[in-house]
């Protein structure tokens, strides 16, 4: 499920347009497309990608509404419902758009919908719906991203009325992420937000333990709390945004233990431009403990050093003429196609 | 293989957060201020919260290493503090008494005809004027601060001595051509129709402070966004740094920066890094006795979130907390941040000082009281103020109804603490946002309750007449072919449709108490005493004709018990 809201035109001054929410969107959707398998995708993206508009209404038709909180929460009971029936295996739960502070959930801010009633737009709780989501055996899985702000800010939190679900016979396992900590705000870019880029990169392969395909909602946690800072600072100097995750260790899987995917290593990563002009041939890869991870190689093209195929992380090139080093970081991206791409770059 | 170990020493400025991550991004020491770690050689990212900026270091460990990170930008409340020791120049020691004192630093403005917008101070709604106020110039040469000096004694204190609630008010003006960076900055928003010519209104902000003995307050709010210098950022308007001092005394250096961690990490709920050198900063002799509350406030989340306690200490012996699952604390795989923290030692240390503190001067302060018992120590008060940081604690709600601490002879009276409950969520929750949202969000909410309830009743309506139809039609075939000499017959009573028949039974009325709604919800709703305070004014401008909306609701209840 992903929502995700690029513009609010009426949402009376308050809530600004926010044009990286549509592209994160469409990369999200584009990127679960390509890399699931039997995926069902409910996607409520405003204004939505034209791919997915209807032809140009005639005259007399209705445009597309804005969907409101009633329409995503009647999504939300389907699921429920669906997976009440029959446990299903994965929910995966996106949102990109304005978010309010739920204090009592840090990890579940609400989400500012599209359409809007009186002064502001309506709330979804998300901080209502995943925990009885998790308590109940709909799904084995939950994984669920929140890239929105979780500021005090004007607006007044739904009140959730709880539901008389089942008890899960077995803990479920959980994934629960905001992009940043409350009393911060996550960092928009017209090319999308900054969590959302380094969420796609641990989705795709870059979290994880060296040498290892297995990838841990443990190692996606890590990588989003070590790389969303850096990158914010980077991105917009005394910028702070500290991801923020959900767990409750009585009742959900140790996360170490929660095994979200199999990764590739990523094959022939150009680093001629980090050599510095060094002899590819002379120059030794080290792995994040400080072993031999093999040496740098030609590229198929004249001129280029390539790195062997390596699982992504952290790594070290050390010459061995003049003893060189050099930190780098080899790491997946999500194109806004949905392909994955993987480049080394220095640390 | 084994992997050789070597040193790390990283240092940098008091109140600098520290965190340290491996090859595989996983967290392995967290700290403030110093930390000398043992690492297995690898790579290392040392990251710094420092102020406003993070600085990040990548640490080849293949021989001992020591870092000293920086801050590239102080803090907005760096900033302001740094003004301390002029304002206490310009006040002069004579101003200066026991009995605490609250002093407003507010900038930068872009000057002294700008800086007209001060704070005000209320004690239980009546207002406190300033004693002293001034100006003062920018250090970095932006514009001007102006500060005020209250005083917080409370002479005007109720007949039991129990001190008012204070209240800092102060406006703040979200002027388009001068918005701040934000998700509300509504200089990239498109404006909606019916409010694209209308002038940004100036509105209020407010906070509860807590009283505190003889301590200075001091506290640092930005400027309005339609005051400041061209070109500079400020933090977002509901912004405030609270730090004490002792009377006459600028805020203590060494524990400005923790001040800021420790009141950010309380408005958030969540943990700080409470490493030794920062449990060290926390709880000296001298300890400030605020800062340590709010210290013992985050402990006691920590230890919740690592289900330590999960209930209240003395209770948890009792019983343990077992879910369906049977899963306990995670006892494999990489440690967690949290765990990473000694439990036992952080809640032996609190104990402790809580336990040192029991019979000294600050002992019947109400948090303190509900600080001992978080830690399961309860004592012998009568308790007829809450306490301002610790209300929102869901240890300290079981607390009141805790039977060992009515055993060792505590009682909380329900009649206050009751009606000051959400004054103080709003200081731990940290929301300073516009009283005037709260209304209109107040208003818009009940409206569109209503107004779901009348779309129900519609829906319903139209549903209910359509399956009459249907029914009446089907009834009619039927009996067109079964009894055709009956057709033509007058319907008797017997044969009316039934709605017919309920509409004419009356169910008893009843009445929609918006306002015992409002009162019952008004922890859930979130709404400040601020709020509340106009409450009648709310109620009055929704113009809900109540009866109309009871019979309504009566038709609705009847419907759906067919």
């Amino acid at each position: 499920m992903i929502v995700s809201v690029a513009d609010y035109p009426r949402s009376n001054r308050l809530l600004r347009a926010l044009p990286g929410a549509a592209r994160d969107s469409l990369r999200m959707h584009k990127w679960l497309e390509s890399s699931a398998k039997n995926v069902t995708i409910k996607d409520f993206s405003w204004p939505p990608a034209p791919s997915a508009l209807p032809a140009a209404p005639t005259a007399g038709e209705a445009e597309v509404e804005p969907w409101n909180r009633l329409n995503i929460e009647a999504t939300m009971q389907q699921l429920l419902a669906s997976g009440l029936h029959k446990t299903r295996e994965r929910l995966f739960f996106y949102a990109s758009a304005h978010g309010l502070s739920a204090p009592a959930s840090p990890a579940m801010p609400a989400v500012y919908c599209a359409s809007h009633w009186s002064t502001l737009p309506d709330l979804f709780l998300a901080s209502g719906w995943v925990p009885q989501f998790t308590a109940a055996p709909a799904y084995d899985e939950y994984l669920c991203f929140f890239d929105c702000c979780n500021e005090w800010q004007p607006g007044t939190l739904p009140v959730f009325q709880p539901l008389n679900l089942p008890p899960r016979p077995a803990p479920p396992r959980v994934l629960v992420v905001a992009a940043c900590k409350p009393g911060q705000q996550a960092l928009d870019t017209p090319t999308g937000g900054v969590f959302t880029d380094v969420l796609l990169e641990a989705l795709s392969g870059s979290a994880g333990t060296p040498g290892t395909p297995q990838v841990t909602a443990a190692d996606v946690v890590a990588y989003l709390k070590e790389n969303v800072p850096i990158r914010a600072d980077q991105v917009k100097p005394g910028h702070v945004q500290t991801p923020v995750e959900w767990l409750d260790p009585n009742a959900h899987v140790d996360p170490s233990q929660f095994v979200l995917f199999e990764r590739k290593p990523v094959i022939d990563a150009n680093v001629t431009a980090l050599l510095a002009g060094r002899d590819p041939a002379q120059v030794d890869v080290l792995d994040a403990e400080l072993e031999s991870a093999g040496t740098v190689q030609l590229g198929a093209s004249a001129g280029t050093a390539v790195l062997p195929s390596l699982f992504a992380g952290k790594y070290v090139l050390r010459s061995k003429a003049d003893g060189w080093k050099q930190a780098i970081r080899l790491k997946t991206a999500v194109a806004i196609d949905g392909s994955v791409v993987g480049r080394a770059e220095a640390l | 293989m084994t992997r050789s170990f070597h040193n790390l020493q990283v240092a940098g400025p008091s109140g600098a957060v520290f965190r340290v991550t491996d090859g595989a991004s996983r967290c392995v020491a967290t700290g403030m201020h110093r930390l000398a770690l043992q690492l297995p050689q690898g790579i290392y990212t040392v990251s710094a919260l420092l102020g406003r900026s993070i600085e990040t270091r990548e640490v080849l460990l293949d021989e001992p290493q020591s870092i000293e990170l920086q801050s590239s930008r102080p803090s907005f409340g760096d900033h302001a503090f740094a003004l301390a020791p002029e304002v206490l120049a310009a006040i002069g020691p004579q101003a200066l008494r026991p009995g605490g004192q609250l002093i407003a630093l507010r900038g930068p403005w872009r000057d002294e005809e700008a800086a007209a917008d001060r704070v005000k101070l209320g004690r239980d709604g009546v207002a406190v004027p300033a004693l002293r106020e001034g100006f003062l110039a920018d250090p970095n040469g932006r514009g001007v601060w102006s500060w005020q000096l209250f005083e917080l004694a409370s002479q005007a204190a109720s007949p039991s001595g129990a001190p008012g609630v204070l209240s800092v008010i102060r406006s703040v003006c979200d002027a388009p051509e001068r918005a701040l960076q934000g998700p509300f900055s509504p200089e990239r928003a498109s404006p909606a129709p019916d409010t694209a010519a209308r002038p940004a209104l100036p509105s209020n902000v407010s906070h509860v402070l807590p009283q505190w003995g003889d301590w200075t307050v001091w506290a640092a709010y930005p400027a309005t966004a339609c005051g400041t210098p061209e070109g500079l950022e400020l933090p977002h308007a509901y912004y405030v740094r609270l730090r004490l001092s002792l009377a006459g005394a600028a805020p203590p250096i060494a524990l400005q920066s923790l001040h800021d961690q420790v009141f950010t990490a309380l408005a958030a709920r969540t943990g700080l890094p409470l490493s030794k050198p920062a449990l060290d900063l926390l709880l000296p002799d001298e300890a400030d006795p605020l800062l340590a509350v709010a210290a013992a406030h985050l402990a006691s989340i920590t230890l919740g979130a690592l289900g330590r306690l999960k209930r209240l200490p003395h209770d948890a012996a009792t019983s343990m907390s077992v879910l369906p699952g049977g899963s306990g604390l995670p006892t494999s795989g990489a440690p967690t941040e949290l765990q990473m923290i000694d439990a036992d030692a952080l809640q032996q240390r609190f104990h402790a000082w809580l336990t040192q503190q029991g019979n000294g001067p600050l002992a019947a302060i109400p948090d303190m009281v509900a600080a001992r018992f978080l830690f399961g120590i309860p004592t012998p008060a009568h308790i007829r103020t809450p306490p301002v940081l610790l209300r929102s604690l869901d240890g300290l709600i079981a607390a009141m109804e805790s039977p060992k601490a009515r055993a060792a002879g505590t009682s909380c009276d329900e009649s206050v603490w009751g009606a000051r409950m959400q004054i103080s969520d709003a200081f731990a929750f940290v929301q300073w946002n516009p009283d005037l949202d709260y209304e209109k969000e107040l208003l818009s909410s009940v409206r569109h309750s209503l107004e779901s309830v009348q779309a129900s009743v519609q829906f319903i309506e139209k549903a209910k007449a359509k399956a009459e139809q249907q029914k009446a039609a089907e009834k009619g075939r039927l009996k067109a072919h079964s009894q055709p000499s009956r057709a033509t017959r007058s319907g008797s009573s017997a044969e009316l449709p039934d709605n017919i028949t309920v509409m004419s039974a009356q169910p008893k009325a009843f009445s929609l108490d918006v306002e015992a709604f409002i009162k019952s919800n008004v922890a859930s709703l979130r709404i400040p005493a601020s709020a509340m305070a106009h409450f009648g004014t709310v109620l009055n401008s929704l113009a809900i004709d109540q009866d109309a909306i009871a019979n309504t609701l009566q038709q609705l209840t009847g419907r759906l018990k067919e």
